[in-house]
């Protein structure tokens, strides 16, 4: 028994040695020592916001800065050391993008004290002066999908609503932008019916079961609106599955992400509502590398415009 | 008299599960007819196959008076490992024979550490969860293996295909229930999980392969957490890197619901079928019947508590 | 069958704890193992079962010798152990009991259930058990398994069947009916090692005894040709002179009274009291309601309705701390659940029912914990290495001791002993006579709870008698003898 754990200990510190950074092991040949910047990710298991952070890792590099990234593994309480983490090993800015709005703004407090710039991307953290918070416009992302919609059915028609995680700010500001253009109870003018509405938790499994359950109940779909596009990909599966892709029920998704665009060209789905993180990337590292140069400031607050598109 | 008392207890001991199922199907299908539509049935079943097998294997687990919290990150993983071979290449009916063997190594990792080891079976498996969970990003680098079923058509069929108008996974699911009733009530095995989750001191002196046992349990519930993930990254035709997060949760609802003790010793392989059905009627009825997201929540944990106080009642 | 075991030696970790067993079992007999707790029987039985092997000795069946490293091994020798703690597995059916590790399967591994279940049935009826073999074996008796055992042996061909304190929890009637099937067996050539610690039962069924002691074989007699006191001194050792020790004082004031005490369902009616200075005793059948009244008075399951006096007042004990106030002190007979926590060390089992007592400004004094230990070790003569060893460590009658030691110390001046010297060796046991006497002297009302009859009337002052939920006779000590006990016990 002692062997085994003798063992057992010793492969976890060569697991440990193997894993480890090997950046860490030659401190003395870096060169840029007081350009480092902080890049702390929510969650990059969704691989939509790979495309954010390798905007910000392309920008950063051109300027002359090295990133640090953290990946808060979509769990908010991990963000708060990682902050402190990354203030001990001396960034001169942080690029965040926080799990929730709460967790990490005690640990920035004392990153503004030492007077070093923070802008947060997609969402915002509620604490005093942090530089700039740049976010996709959600609500007009919601209402250009409806309007969108409106468009491409004049004579109006039965829709299914497949939400986010209940209670984050992406559900209520994509879904309340979408149905203040379609709900009737919302929009007198409306011609279309919400028939059902249930929760997809922004990934595929739930919103393709949800999906298969609604086609079970509903006969007269004419279109879905999905608050993510991996929803999206879930629901076009359950029609696929269920043998009513001849319905030519239209899907609508958000984000932009690639599987979206396959999907379109496949004819599986219609189109979705892009949000620009190629853009809202390069311009956070602009925001804190033009500050880091001049003390210049830009806008506290800067809503990122959101398009439809049906191609990449 | 108290004959005819005992029979009834007796039925209501054996059937309780069953009762509440009956009624809830009853109820639903009131409240909206397209509830009990030949497509909406088929479509339950085919749902619920994905817990449904990964619950067989727990109630074997469970039986033995031990846990399994690493089924979900198994699925996920296995699904992983199965879109990563078919996206390089590997002819998919190899690709699902390897997934299987591998789903059941990983098993078999736990199995060792809880019988050879002797550690807790909670803690084995909420340690070896988070590695299998994070060897699935590591391996997919966070990115989804998309379109997986676009050039295998097998695997296609494991999901999409039906068999005498039955959707595969439904098929899949009640061989893996047949051949798991089999094991656990007609073989020498299926006794001795019984008597290791009884009283494991019990067993060793009635000289059956305790250690084996209990290792050979997790295999199993490897081997059809794995089983599962096939089905689900088909169903998909996409693997998620996320896939399977609390599965395990739903699984283990699903065997005590079934009247499976979590104390071992005591339980059907019947019941998990009847407590996988509740869950999956209650999930796809409350949708049927458009209940709010909100209030679905409350409702199935409280079918979960009365489902199991009636059990209790009844096993007194 | 012929079994001779010589010189079988046994350590375990550098402790010796068999350096010189031997036994030697002919066929048709009933032989008795006896020896004292830690005497050695249990390690020998679970040699000639495979449990664990010997670092020295031979066994020798029916004149061969024999090697046995696993329970297969002993099972093919056709040697069957009967363990104290029936290896029942309660959630199974009768027959799957018999059959557990030996099931008989098809060729397809698939069990056979009908043939397995006629097999069973057929040895079952063999010993007059006729029960459907489906059945959960928690659907009968205790007595009842014990025959299920003595079956699942049969089915082995066993030749040989080592029981182990097969009669600690069966009622009278159900020895009655254990020893008629001991005997039939033994009619037919079986041969049984019978390990127990009831003399009475010994000197009724057994043939042979051979004694152990620290591991050693100290002799073997002819049940006719030996006595009690002889067995009982090659047992410890010494001799003990009297098994039961009494001291006569005269009782003082009632201080404890029940009037009508009724739990339904448990028992009725129950009206007795009890004198400081005098001990109570309780006898009857198991299941008779005894312990359920000990409980109603101790509130840790009150009756409903009834009267209660404590020193001539009624009160309402609702809870076994209202009892403890009122100076009821309760030593429970399920020692392993109810008496003491096995995983804790001595001082700390001591101190638990007052622990207050041991506490500085809130915090636990370990000083004054070991103090109180110490006191009681020497005042109870507990035989223990030290006051922070597990008590799991401790034999039964040391664990008895420290349960009863940690009475005393809320000084009670009603205790009632449920069982008080199961399982407790027979050294041991007049040291807790003693022990209770010395209460008895100081002027304590004691009640005992026993279903061993020689003890009940060895020290008892009065023996309440209770059959089927009633309290049916209380006789003065001149009065009993075990005859007219079991007719008012048992009488329908």
């Amino acid at each position: 028994m002692k062997k085994v754990r003798f063992l057992f200990l010793a492969l976890l510190m060569l697991f440990l040695v193997a894993c480890g950074d090997e950046d860490s092991t030659d401190d003395s040949t870096s060169t840029s020592e007081d350009k480092k910047l902080a890049l702390l990710m929510a969650d990059l298991g969704n691989p939509f916001f790979h495309v954010l952070r390798d905007a910000v890792v392309e920008q950063a590099e051109s300027l002359g800065y090295e990133v640090i990234i953290y990946d808060g593994q979509n769990d908010a309480s991990k963000q708060p050391s990682q902050v402190e983490d990354a203030l001990q090993k001396g960034v001169s800015a942080i690029v965040i993008n926080p799990g929730d709005e709460d967790s990490t703004a005690n640990a920035l407090k004392e990153a503004i004290a030492q007077n070093i710039p923070v802008v947060t991307v997609d969402r915002k953290v509620n604490v005093d002066g942090i530089l700039s918070y740049l976010v996709t416009d959600n609500t007009k992302g919601g209402v250009l999908s409806g309007e969108w919609l409106a468009n491409k059915l004049p004579d109006g028609g039965n829709v299914i609503h497949i939400e986010g995680v209940m209670g984050t700010a992406p559900q209520r500001e994509r879904g309340g932008g979408f149905l203040s253009v379609i709900d009737p109870a919302k929009n007198p003018e409306s011609k279309f019916k919400i028939l059902d509405t249930v929760v997809g938790d922004f990934s595929m499994a739930p919103a393709e079961a949800a999906m298969s359950d609604l086609l079970a109940k509903h006969d007269d779909i004419d279109a879905v609106f999905a608050q993510n596009d991996t929803m999206a990909v879930g629901v076009a599966r359950a029609i696929e599955t269920a043998g009513r892709d001849k319905d030519g029920i239209i899907i609508i998704g958000f984000d932009g992400a690639q599987e979206a665009y396959d999907l379109i060209k496949d004819g599986k789905m219609s189109v979705t509502a892009v949000q620009d993180f190629d853009f809202i990337g390069k311009e956070a590292v602009n925001f804190v590398d033009a500050y880091l140069k001049d003390g210049k400031k830009p806008e506290s607050e800067v809503l990122v415009d959101v398009y439809m598109s049906d191609s990449k | 008299m108290i004959g005819t008392m005992n029979k009834v207890k007796g039925v209501y001991e054996k059937y309780g599960t069953v009762i509440v199922l009956l009624l809830l199907v009853v109820v639903i299908s009131l409240m909206n007819p397209k509830f009990l539509t030949t497509y909406n049935i088929l479509n339950i079943f085919r749902q619920v196959s994905i817990n449904g097998l990964i619950a067989l294997g727990m109630t074997f687990v469970i039986l033995t008076g031990g846990i399994d919290l690493s089924v979900g990150a198994i699925l996920g993983l296995s699904g992983m490992v199965l879109g990563l071979l078919i996206l390089a290449g590997t002819p998919d009916v190899l690709a699902i024979i390897i997934v299987i063997l591998f789903g059941a190594t990983l098993g078999l990792l736990n199995g060792f550490l809880i019988s050879k080891v002797k550690l807790q079976a909670f803690i084995v498996t909420l340690a070896t969860m988070t590695m299998f969970q994070g060897i699935t990003l590591i391996i997919s680098d966070g990115i989804p293996a998309m379109g997986v079923t676009s050039n295998a058509k097998v695997l296609d069929f494991v999901s999409q295909g039906k068999t005498l108008g039955l959707p595969f996974p439904m098929i899949v699911f009640f061989i893996a229930f047949f051949l798991l009733y089999i094991l656990i009530e007609k073989t020498v095995f299926g006794r001795s999980v019984y008597a290791v989750g009884g009283n494991e001191e019990v067993a060793r002196l009635s000289s059956i392969a305790t250690v084996k046992t209990k290792a050979l349990v997790y295999v199993i519930s490897g081997a059809m957490a794995a089983l599962a993930g096939i089905i689900l990254t088909s169903r998909l035709s996409s693997a998620q890197p996320t896939a399977g997060a609390g599965y395990e949760l739903d699984a283990i609802a699903a065997v005590v619901i079934g009247g499976t003790s979590l104390a071992g010793g005591r339980g059907r392989i019947f019941g998990t079928l009847i407590g996988v059905l509740i869950i999956g009627v209650l999930n796809n009825g409350l949708n049927i019947i458009g209940v709010s997201s909100f209030y679905q929540q409350v409702i199935k944990g409280l079918v979960i508590l009365v489902a199991v106080i009636l059990d209790r009642k009844s096993s007194r | 069958m012929e079994l001779l075991m010589t010189n079988i030696k046994k350590s375990f970790d550098l402790v010796k704890v068999l350096k010189h067993a031997q036994i030697h079992v002919k066929s048709s007999e009933v032989h008795a193992l006896m020896g004292e707790n830690g005497a050695g029987k249990s390690t020998l039985m679970k040699i000639l079962t495979g449990v664990y092997t010997k670092d020295e000795g031979t066994i020798v069946i029916d004149n061969k010798e024999v090697q046995i490293h696993s329970i297969r091994d002993s099972e093919k020798a056709k040697i069957a152990f009967i363990h104290q703690e029936l290896n029942v597995l309660n959630e199974m059916s009768i027959v799957d009991n018999m059959f557990l590790g030996r099931e008989i399967t098809n060729k397809f591994g698939l069990l056979k259930k009908k043939e397995m279940k006629a097999l069973a049935t057929e040895k079952l009826q063999l010993l007059g058990l006729y029960v459907d073999a489906d059945d959960s074996i928690k659907s009968i008796s205790i007595g009842k398994r014990q025959l299920v055992e003595i079956a699942k042996a049969l089915l082995l061909d066993a030749e040989l069947i080592i029981m182990d304190e097969p009669t600690a929890a069966l009622t009278e009637k159900e020895i009655n009916l254990l020893f008629k099937v001991i005997r039939q067996l033994k009619e037919q050539g079986k041969s049984f090692i019978y390990i127990s610690h009831r003399m009475e039962e010994i000197f009724e069924i057994c043939d042979e005894i051979t004694v152990m002691r620290d591991g050693t074989f100290i002799g073997q007699k002819k049940k006719a040709y030996t006595s009690f006191d002889e067995i009982v001194k090659m047992m410890v050792g010494y001799d003990l002179y009297e098994r039961f020790p009494r001291i006569d004082i005269e009782p003082k004031d009632v201080l404890l009274k029940t009037e009508n005490l009724t739990l339904e369902g448990k028992f009725e009616d129950v009206s007795f009291d009890v004198r400081a200075g005098e001990i109570l005793g309780f006898s009857g059948l198991m299941g008779a309601g005894r312990t359920d009244v000990m409980h109603a008075i101790f509130g840790s399951c009150p009756a409903t309705s009834g009267k209660i006096y404590v020193r001539g007042k009624e009160e309402n004990i609702k809870s076994p701390k209202v009892a403890k106030k009122l100076g009821i002190g309760f030593i429970t007979e399920d020692r392993k659940n109810e008496g003491i926590i096995l995983d804790f060390n001595v001082s700390e089992n001591l101190i638990l029912p007052s622990l207050k007592d041991f506490t500085k400004s809130g915090l636990i004094n370990n000083k004054m914990k070991l103090e109180e230990t110490e006191h009681y070790k020497n005042k109870l003569n507990i035989k223990m290495a030290s006051p922070t060893m597990k008590i799991a460590n401790l034999s039964g009658g040391n664990q008895q001791k420290v349960v009863i030691a940690k009475w005393l110390h809320t000084n009670p001046s009603i205790l009632i002993l449920d069982e008080p010297t199961r399982g407790v060796d027979i050294g041991a046991k007049k040291e807790i006579y003693e022990i209770i006497n010395g209460l008895k002297a100081a002027g304590v009302a004691i009640i005992i709870v026993s279903s061993e009859l020689p003890e009940v009337l060895g020290i008892c002052d009065r023996i309440a008698v209770m059959r089927e939920k009633r309290l049916v006779k209380i006789f003065n000590r001149a009065e009993a003898n075990q005859e007219n006990i079991m007719d008012f016990a048992t009488r329908g």
